[in-house]
């Protein structure tokens, strides 16, 4: 019975399914509004942080059911990954259709696992209408760590590298990788770095191997051996002069940025860092970080990245998902979490498009004293290395530092 | 209300067991009676008690109480109450929950069982102990709570296993009169499981002895002593002095010479069996001679083994008598014929009755 | 009496072994700025209990099911290990301490490994992202507690004490009701709480099979414990302990009350 039951399913699904994706990518706006409503998404996300949760399940739902009676139910998550393997046991099972998961916040290596295992559902970006919003011309919104996003996942932030320090005790930071360096060596134990694979501990490495080669412009492009051998011994060099200098010598380096920043807050080392320096605000606001904090952006350069929304490709309630991803790219929504109250997150829209007031808005934004400004940031933007080179570096940190 | 048991035929096998537990087992018991199971450890008798409660069921015979078969009914509507060994007091219970149980299981009310068990605790010496927990009663006190919560039921049939084996020695004494005394005034048919035959013959109206899966013998204690019906049965009760021989017109005839029989004993081999405490010692008119091989003083008897031209023969005798008597001495030993008893069985044989 | 003393001891280790986590937990969830090296928080704030509390963070919402599942989970473990136990306890038979270890197996497996294998089978069925799939999965771990507890009280339950009731008139119900739950109910009410509180702790399993739908406490606990916000994990900590400790304590608190359980005697 279980058995034959299951057949159908198969049979009939992708049929199905089928039909209903066509609608979504060749329909106009209004049928896809019309089909959304009265639906639910469950939207899964990284849920450590209160103030998202808040701005999600008070803000966005609310606007969600009001203007277009989708009901939101946001499932936080210790670790996207736990989602993408959610979605790769259902495909396993044969559960094309009718899926758990209707959006993930995601980006980088999750994006990519979803795409070689053709996870996501594809090509649907340019029906929604702020889509003209986004500037896909932008190498950094067109690659999600190298990765071409074609049209299976929609940029809901931008954020870049930030360093924070805590200005009542270290007034004047480095702010170049070059005299940060020198500094690491005159202040023994005041700085460490969380181990790759950390997502943020990985990106530090990738500035120094960055440096190390004098700029990102022979690193961009496809993984070269050679290139990479030639930047990657330099690198090992500079980080093991670093290493009797770290906390605790360096003989042990903390495992995630939750414990690095633990280390901060208590004033152990000087520095901690995010990909989003929006969490120095949130993290100073919940009394975890010195209300002294400051933060600022190195000034030879300064990885940035996107991160976005995917649909996957069985998700029960694809219309309502897009309903939402339309929305959150919306003028409105980007300036309201964009706010230091809310969550001050950057946008993933060029403003330049926007109206005059919405410009004007994002211009006159409160700016949370402990973040660094986009602006400012951007003035030193570095376009984010191609997966293979991350794999490539961390593994050859693994094997020359992490021994 | 007093009611007969009537046991026909009952066997029971436990199942992966090659020899029945039970195997053809018949026995009255007369209504109000008070009846001794007697026999060694491990022949079935607690089997024989579960069955009639309607714990275990028979693969064949029936059981009937009065007028009516058990077999068709459950155990709690049998009218019949066996007590275990153990006496199984419901730990969680007071001692007076414990004696009311069965009346609360019948749904009556609260006073009215108040007062039930009142009146059983006054009885069996319980009196102020109702609040009690199990666990902080004495071995009698135990024993006597197991009876109270029995009796309380006034049931057709009382089934006692083993009441006293958990006593101490001085206790039981006491424990027994109480179980005679109660069974007399309720006129309870009671059939009592023993392996002691002496608590047997102290207690009971009448022993049923059983061997083999069945009843051997079920008589008075003094037919059972006097006229066992095996020379197994003979042996359970002591007796220790068994001749063979052949039995010819009225006389036997064995190694020590000719003895009178009863009257009407067929032709034939046998055996001639005489309790130790019927042979008398001491010069006399029919008393032949023998050797003393051992003397032992037993307290309120004297054991005397005795050769009878070269049959061993035991006598127990008041210590008074047996005081002069010398190891190889010669004395003379009369074997009254009243206590002479014919078994149509040859020690030598294997026995008719499996032990 | 000396085991009484012991119990006690016993029982006081273990509430303070239970208590002393607790209270950073408490500290923390009023914390506002508690930095190294300082001894207390500079700032008390009830913001992270005010947003615990929140329909937002639907802790409130995830402690009603993780109660309810957790429960459910309670009642059908200690309703099979009941007969599980009672054989197992009973009966004497060649290969019993293999069934035993067996039982047991489930509640020794690595999490993850039951997780995995349960989860495509669940998919298959459609019994994910339910709350009766999760209850379903929780039971494999909770299963053995109770059936190990109760299969030592029936080792030591006497159960001529329930021929005896019948003799007495009781009827197999009522021999139930008033003898063999009464002389159990320790060993019962143990089981339970054991299986409760294995459902009340599980976080890969309810992650799996429950699909993110179905989001108990310690999902939630996770998310804020691995993110840094120690104001936040100690708020929802607390939430999330101090229902099972009570709970707990609640179903212990008539263990001493109860009365030994009889003696074994063999026939």
């Amino acid at each position: 019975m279980l058995r034959i039951l299951a057949v159908v399913l198969l049979v009939a699904a992708p049929a199905e399914a089928q039909t209903t994706d066509d609608t979504l990518l060749s329909g106009t706006w209004d049928q896809i509004v019309a089909e959304a409503e009265g639906g639910t998404v469950n939207w899964f996300m990284w849920g450590g942080s209160d103030q998202i949760n808040r701005y999600v399940s008070d803000h966005v739902a609310k606007r969600l059911l009001a203007d277009y009676g989708i009901t939101l139910n946001r499932i936080g998550v210790a670790d996207a990954v736990e989602v993408v393997n959610m979605v790769l046991a259902e495909k396993e099972a044969g559960i094309d259709t009718g899926g758990a998961v209707d959006l993930i916040w995601i980006n980088g290596e999750n994006f990519r696992s979803m795409r070689q295992a053709d996870l996501a559902f594809c090509g649907y970006t340019g029906v929604l209408p702020n889509n003209v919003l986004v500037n896909w011309e932008n190498p950094a919104i067109a690659n999600d760590f190298g990765v071409p996003v074609d049209g299976c996942e929609v940029p809901w932030n931008t954020v870049q590298f930030g360093f924070a320090h805590d200005s009542a005790t270290l007034p004047e930071p480095p702010r170049s990788m070059a005299e940060l360096l020198v500094w690491i060596k005159a202040n023994p134990g005041r700085f460490t770095y969380p181990a790759p694979p950390d997502f943020t501990g990985s990106a530090f490495v990738r500035h120094v191997f960055i440096h190390a080669a004098g700029g990102p412009e022979n690193l961009l492009g496809p993984f070269d051996q050679s290139k990479y051998d030639e930047v990657a011994a330099k690198t090992w060099t500079i980080l093991n002069e670093i290493e009797p200098f770290l906390w605790r010598e360096g003989r042990t380096y903390p495992t995630t940025l939750v414990q690095m920043n633990e280390l901060f807050a208590n004033g152990e080392v000087a520095f901690t860092f995010n990909y989003d320096p929006s969490q120095f605000g949130l993290a100073v606001d919940a009394g975890i970080f010195p209300p002294d904090t400051r933060s600022f952006g190195l000034s030879d350069g300064t990885l940035g990245n996107t991160n976005y929304t995917l649909i996957p490709f069985n998700a029960t309630n694809k219309a309502a998902a897009m309903v939402l991803q339309n929305l959150l790219l919306s003028p409105e929504e980007q300036l309201e979490k964009a706010k230091p109250e809310v969550w001050g997150a950057a946008p993933a829209i060029d403003i330049l498009r926007t109206s005059a007031e919405v410009q004007a808005a994002f211009a006159a934004l409160p700016k949370h004293p402990s973040v660094v400004a986009a602006s400012e940031l951007a003035a030193f933007a570095l376009p984010e290395l191609q997966a293979d080179w991350l794999t490539a570096i961390e593994a050859g940190w693994r094997a020359e530092i992490g021994r | 209300m007093k009611v007969p048991l009537q046991l026909s035929g009952l066997r029971l096998t436990y199942p992966g067991s090659a020899t029945p537990t039970l195997d053809g087992l018949d026995l009255s018991v007369g209504a109000g009676s008070l009846t001794a199971l007697l026999g060694p450890s491990g022949t079935g008798k607690t089997t024989l008690l579960k069955l009639i409660a309607g714990l275990l069921h028979p693969d064949a015979g029936d059981i009937r109480l009065g007028d009516r078969s058990l077999l068709p009914l459950p155990p709690e509507r049998r009218k019949v109450v066996l007590v275990f060994q153990a006496a199984l007091l419901f730990p969680h219970l007071t001692v007076a929950q414990n004696i009311g149980f069965g009346l609360r299981m019948q749904g009556l009310p609260t006073d009215v069982i108040a007062r039930h068990t009142d009146a059983m605790l006054d009885r069996l010496h319980l009196t102020g102990l109702g609040a009690r927990r199990p666990d902080a009663l004495s071995g009698g006190q135990t024993q006597r709570v197991a009876l109270a919560r029995a009796l309380i039921l006034e049931p057709d049939l009382l089934l006692l296993d083993e009441p006293l084996s958990s006593l101490d020695p001085g206790l039981r004494e006491a424990m027994r009169a109480l179980i005679r005394s109660l069974q007399r005034e309720l006129g309870v048919t009671t059939l009592v499981v023993t392996h002691d035959q002496a608590e047997a013959v102290a207690l009971a109206d009448s022993i049923a002895l059983m061997q083999g899966g069945r009843i051997v013998q079920h008589a008075t204690p003094e037919v059972i002593f006097a006229r066992p019906a095996t020379l197994a049965v003979a042996r359970f009760f002591g007796g220790e002095n068994v001749l063979p021989g052949q039995a010819r017109g009225g006389v036997f005839e064995s190694a020590i010479g000719r003895l009178p029989l009863p009257a009407g004993t067929a032709d034939g081999p046998g055996s001639l069996t005489l309790r130790p405490e019927a042979v008398t010692l001491g010069p006399g008119a029919d008393a032949r001679a023998a050797r003393v091989m051992e003397c032992r003083f037993l307290g309120t008897q004297t054991r005397v083994e005795l050769d009878l031209g070269g049959t061993r023969l035991v006598a127990l005798v008041a210590p008074h008598l047996a005081g002069g008597l010398a190891v190889g001495q010669s004395v003379g030993v009369t074997l009254p014929p009243s206590a002479l008893w014919f078994l149509r069985e040859n020690p030598e044989a294997p026995p008719a009755v499996p032990e | 009496m000396k085991r009484d003393v012991l119990s006690a001891l016993a029982r006081l280790a273990l509430a303070l072994f239970l208590l002393m986590p607790l209270i950073p937990l408490a500290i923390w969830s009023v914390a506002h700025g508690w930095r190294f090296p300082a001894l207390l928080p500079s700032e008390l704030s009830l913001a992270a209990w005010s947003y615990a509390l929140s329909p937002v963070s639907g802790v409130v919402g995830s402690l009603g099911l993780t109660f309810f599942i957790a429960a459910v989970t309670s009642v059908i473990a200690t309703a099979l290990a009941y007969p599980a136990g009672r054989a197992l306890g009973r009966l004497r038979f060649p290969g019993r301490s293999v069934v035993l270890v067996l039982v047991l197996a489930p509640a020794v497996l690595p999490a993850i490994a039951v997780a995995l294998g349960l989860q495509g089978l669940f998919l298959r069925m459609g019994w994910t992202g339910t709350i009766w799939g999760v209850v379903l999965a929780h039971l494999i771990p909770a299963l053995p507690y109770p059936t190990l507890v109760l299969t030592a009280v029936f080792a030591r339950f006497d159960p001529h004490h329930e021929d005896q009731a019948r003799c007495l008139g009781a009827r197999p119900l009522q021999v139930l009701l008033h003898v063999t739950l009464p002389a159990v109910l320790p060993g019962l009410r143990t089981g339970a709480v054991l299986a409760f509180l294995i459902s009340w702790s599980q976080y890969l399993l309810t992650l799996s099979i429950g699909g993110g739908k179905v989001q108990t406490l310690p999902l939630l606990l996770f998310t804020f414990a691995t993110s840094g916000r120690n104001d936040l994990t100690g708020a929802v900590a607390m939430i999330y302990v101090l229902p099972a400790l009570a709970f707990m304590a609640l179903l212990l608190r008539q263990r001493s009350k109860t009365a030994p359980l009889p003696n074994r005697t063999d026939r």
